[in-house]
């Protein structure tokens, strides 16, 4: 079958669901398109259709299945109303349809890309005027590399389980899991879901880059509420480390350490340098970042974080036991 | 708008041209094959084949007064739609579409810049009633960027682009440097969470991105920003900013595999435990060695001997501001 053949094939059966105003009955449809007509048995057409239903519907068209569409009860019907048919009258100004160019280009190279173009397609027929494609001194590109982002916001939208194979780095083997999705969600660049975890039987927030192969839904849609009024952007945040109760004295040469300026609760002039207080939950977290700064930076107080600086640091030197 | 990245032509995607081809058409009467060929991003042969296509379709029967009549043949070239069928008004948007704007309009609501606030929220507000019950797609995916830069410098730098001038910078760059320069704003860049300014630095005498939240001020200055005409915008074809610079290969042990998903990596070889050894781009290698300086012997790097002595050397000489301190 020809990419012209089915287009034609699922245009003409659009046409035949708008044409009449009562639902139509699946054999009528068969009798009424020449591709169903034509195709060697009724096991093939029923593939054929429910396949062509299916693609309509994933485009939007509202296709509305009827029971009882012979009058009687027991056969199916189909129907598109045309009130549902329609996109609504909008009229964008032309500054509207610039901001609308601006957003159709966030995800130029991402997983929905051709539904914004195809989006912006259907605004434009509306007859409002263009979506510009100018440049307005901003640019805003949100970049979709993991293979289930589609599949997982299909089951966000739908209510319905996936299943996937999850690795954490510096784990052996990726462990399975099953969720019902509450969320997708980006934070600082990374692509998380937030959901209710089946198998561990409580909420989880996983990490889209640390699915291994795509995810795959699993059971019915509908089968699952969201909690009302879930955060899911604040999840993924307590899902992170703490900046913790610790309080670490460091000193710090002039116009170094920047990062760790950032975090420090107090900063008081100490001779050539400044002293910091800087709040912290791990020694060798925290060890690691004050060994990052070689010289920059000299940890005065805890003696424990102290320690592990030395420690750190004479294995970098070469001097010591690794 | 023309198609900025030309998806495979399947049958789905030749269907929903083809349905905002009849309204858009109607919409303008007289239009030629070759403008709405260039209008829906095909070829003028490609927009006739759609149009013979849509004309040999319609109702069941396919009786005269029963398909979509569009004539094109004229000389010049002008198509005029004489009866649409049901096709007159162009298809609702899918969960898809409707998501892939609004979470676009939403994440640009967040990100500082010279776009037009009310144009903003009036088209989010008429998409939001046009998408109708399509609008819970949307609810379902939030971006959330990084706003903890300053809301002077974000105010300093959306000023300046919105008037055209030039910035004076104090910036603390991956290196962790404060540096002063001058430079001339292009556009408000958010790239994988995070905001940048993209600016001709009259210092380096090159584009440069600034990330906002190290800018530490911003100063808009009384002089127009001139960028050269030659000053190259970053590629954002890949969605990203690449670094440039050279390849260092580390062997990464599994506590530390973290570090490929954090940094772009050029490519990760699975060792087999856990260990990852991966290929990263190096534009500085001062930026390196605080890397392994932090990391420390849970990475080792493969194949630049002179980086691993630069961190002995800077370990020796951290360690011993320890024993004259104690």
């Amino acid at each position: 079958m020809s990419q012209k053949d089915r287009t034609e094939r699922l245009l003409n059966l659009l046409f035949a669901l708008m044409a009449s105003s009562r639902p139509v009955p699946k054999h009528v449809l068969r009798d009424a398109i020449e591709a169903y007509k034509d195709s060697p048995s009724e096991e093939a057409f029923e593939r054929m259709f429910e396949r062509d239903k299916d693609e309509l519907r994933s485009m939007g068209v509202p296709v509305e299945t009827v029971e009882g569409a012979d009058g009687v009860g027991g056969i199916e019907g189909y129907r598109v109303a045309a009130a549902d048919y329609a996109l609504p009258e909008v009229d964008f100004t032309a500054d509207e349809l610039a901001v609308l160019g601006l957003a159709a280009r966030v995800w130029e190279q991402a997983s929905l890309g051709p539904a914004a173009q195809r989006a912006v397609q259907k605004l434009e027929a509306l007859g409002s005027g263009a979506v510009v494609d100018g440049p307005v001194g901003i640019e805003t590109r949100i970049a979709t590399a993991e293979p289930s982002f589609p599949v997982l916001l299909e089951a966000v939208r739908t209510r319905r389980a996936v299943r996937f194979d999850y690795r954490k780095p510096g784990d052996d083997a990726p462990e399975g899991r099953e969720v019902q999705p509450w969320g997708v969600a980006s934070r600082r660049g990374h692509w998380y879901l937030v959901g209710h975890d089946v198998t561990r039987g409580a909420a989880r927030v996983f990490r889209l880059s640390r699915v291994v192969g795509t995810a795959s839904p699993v059971g019915e849609p509908g089968a699952y509420a969201v909690p009302d009024g879930i955060d899911v952007v604040g999840m993924i945040a307590a899902s992170a480390p703490r900046p913790g109760s610790l309080t670490a004295t460091v000193r710090v040469v002039p116009g170094r350490a920047h990062g760790l300026r950032r975090r420090a609760v107090s900063t008081t002039p100490d001779g050539s340098g400044d002293l910091l207080e800087v709040p912290y939950s791990d020694d060798e977290a925290l060890a690691a970042d004050v060994v990052g700064l070689g010289a920059a930076a000299v940890v005065l107080a805890p003696e424990s974080l102290r320690s592990a600086v030395v420690r750190r640091l004479t294995v970098a030197a070469g001097e010591g036991p690794a | 708008m023309s198609a900025v990245r030309r998806s495979p032509d399947t049958a789905a995607t030749r269907l929903s041209r083809l349905l905002a081809l009849v309204p858009w058409l109607s919409a303008h009467e007289g239009v030629t094959v070759d403008e709405a060929a260039q209008h829906f991003g095909v070829t003028s042969e490609q927009l006739q084949n759609d149009l013979w296509l849509l004309i040999c379709t319609g109702r069941p029967g396919h009786q005269h007064g029963d398909l979509v009549d569009i004539q094109f043949w004229d000389e010049d070239g002008r198509i005029t739609v004489v009866d649409a069928q049901t096709l007159d008004r162009p298809l609702r948007l899918s969960p898809d579409e409707a998501a892939s704007l609004l979470v676009a309009l939403r994440v640009l609501a967040q990100v500082p810049g010279p776009h037009d606030r009310a144009a903003l929220a009036g088209a989010t507000t008429k998409l939001e009633t046009a998408a109708g019950e399509a609008l819970t797609a949307a609810d379902g995916v939030t971006v959330a960027v990084d706003t903890s830069s300053d809301p002077e410098v974000s105010a300093a730098v959306t000023r300046a682009l919105a008037e055209g001038r030039a910035l004076h910078l104090t910036y603390v760059g991956a290196l962790d440097e404060r540096t002063e320069r001058d430079v001339d704003p292009m556009r408000v860049l958010t790239l994988e969470g995070r905001t940048y300014l993209e600016a001709w630095c009259r210092r380096a005498e090159a584009v440069r991105t600034f990330r906002l939240d190290r800018i530490e001020e911003a100063v808009v200055l009384p002089e127009p920003a001139v960028v050269p005409d030659d000053a190259a915008p970053v590629d954002l074809g890949s969605g990203a900013l690449r670094p440039e610079g050279a390849p260092v290969t580390l062997e990464l042990a599994p506590e530390v595999a973290w570090i490929a998903e954090e940094h772009p990596v050029e490519s990760v070889t699975e060792l087999g435990d856990g260990r990852l050894q991966v290929v990263m781009l190096v534009a500085d290698e001062r930026w390196l060695v605080r890397l392994l300086l932090r990391l420390g012997s849970s990475v080792t790097v493969l194949d630049r001997p002179d980086v691993v002595e630069r961190v002995r050397a800077e370990a020796r000489a951290a360690l011993a501001a320890y024993s004259t301190s104690s």
